[in-house]
């Protein structure tokens, strides 16, 4: 390796400011030196800077509707009634809350109704002053079944395979 | 209300986790309301189209709302649902290139009906232009996987290289050469385009 692919190894440190003090003289002087070094730390720094504030992209409108949408077909055929009544403000609150409302605005021509936000209709958390775990064994041993069978093995819990997940920041 | 409001903002995603897996679907409902918008921008950087991408999200929140179990305590939420959403990105990005070479082999390349390396940005195209996010974005395009999930969570997204090396299970040291490869081959792809950066 010639020096300035050794150079070039640590632009990405230099640029977040990361480096010893030793070796961000050693960038210094070689791009002092460099010319081709010294553009393209230039660049980079340049463009790693556009990309950290390009503007970012938000869900549609139409997302929350669809994902409620998705998760009543997955799961209305195992567990339809369980799953009305726990769902909480969205997922059927919000549709039987429209309807309603629906109803009541047509059926009585103007009376204010007063509308509920969404999210929080029907769902104010209950005070749970801490949190218990549970063992969840049953249902994730079900779950690891369900798994098995799923054609899209391969990518969702990959969390329990390691250990070292473990973390640091908390 | 406002304990409404406080506990929307102020819980933790460990706890709504908890909750969730306690049979809370409130809780639920809060991470996909906090995740969305940032997991929709992190899937975008990765495919390019903001219809792939919010399918891609659909399925990252299904399996969050089946797998919800396989959570454990141990990791942060946030590392675990970037590290499935990721995986579902490039399962697509898997799917897609499938689906060209099988067009490609099947209709002599001249079905359209599948998305190719889209070069309406290509370089000698356009010099001296300004770089554009959508300029940066087909270039983010153009690198490979494994620098592509670098630099949309490094650059993109923020995290810490030790929580990149969480997330996609490889070593400090390799998260940190490999952002810093990408970040040269980006430099290196566009750098037509920076002869005026000073
Ligand atoms: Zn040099």
């Amino acid at each position: 390796m010639n020096s300035c692919d050794n150079v070039k190894a640590l632009f990405s440190d230099y640029i977040d400011d990361s480096l010893s003090a030793e070796q961000r003289a050693q960038v210094d002087a070689h791009t002092a030196d460099c010319a081709e070094c010294r553009m393209v730390l230039k660049q980079v720094a340049h463009l790693t800077q556009r990309i950290q504030t390009m503007s970012a992209i938000s869900a549609s409108d139409a997302f929350d509707q669809s994902l409620r949408n998705r998760i009543m077909e997955n799961y209305a055929t195992e567990s339809k009634s369980s799953l009305k009544r726990s769902f909480t403000f969205g997922f059927s609150g919000a549709a039987v809350l429209a309807a309603l409302t629906f109803f009541i605005l047509s059926t009585f021509e103007g009376p204010s109704v007063e509308t509920v936000p969404a999210g929080i209709s029907g769902a104010a958390p209950k005070a749970q002053p801490e949190l218990i775990r549970r063992e969840a064994a049953p249902q994730s041993a079900l779950a690891a079944e369900t798994l098995k069978k799923d054609s899209l093995k391969n990518t969702p819990a990959r969390v329990d395979q390691k250990i070292q997940l473990v973390g640091q920041d908390k | 209300m406002e304990n409404q409001v406080r506990y929307e903002n102020e819980t933790s995603d460990e706890v709504l986790i908890g909750r969730f897996q306690q049979g809370d679907n409130y809780a639920f409902d809060l991470l996909v309301k906090r995740y969305k918008d940032p997991l929709i921008n992190f899937i975008y950087r990765f495919l390019g189209s903001q219809t792939d991408a919010e399918d891609v999200l659909q399925e990252t929140f299904l399996r969050l709302y089946k797998n919800k179990h396989y959570y454990k305590e141990i990791a942060k939420f946030s590392t675990w649902i970037y590290t499935i959403a990721g995986n579902l990105a490039k399962t697509e990005l898997r799917k897609r290139r499938r689906r060209t070479f099988f067009s490609i082999n099947q209709f002599g390349g001249e079905e359209k009906d599948y998305e190719i390396p889209d070069d309406s940005n290509n370089p000698e195209q356009e010099t001296n232009t300004q770089i554009t996010d959508d300029i940066i974005q087909a270039a983010i395009e153009r690198l490979s996987p494994k620098f592509k999930e670098v630099i949309i969570l490094r650059d993109i997204q923020g995290f810490s290289y030790e929580e990149i090396a969480d997330m996609i299970q490889v070593p400090l040291g390799t998260v940190k050469s490999r952002v810093n490869r990408a970040r040269l081959k980006l430099q290196d792809d566009l750098q037509h385009l920076m002869k005026d950066v000073d």
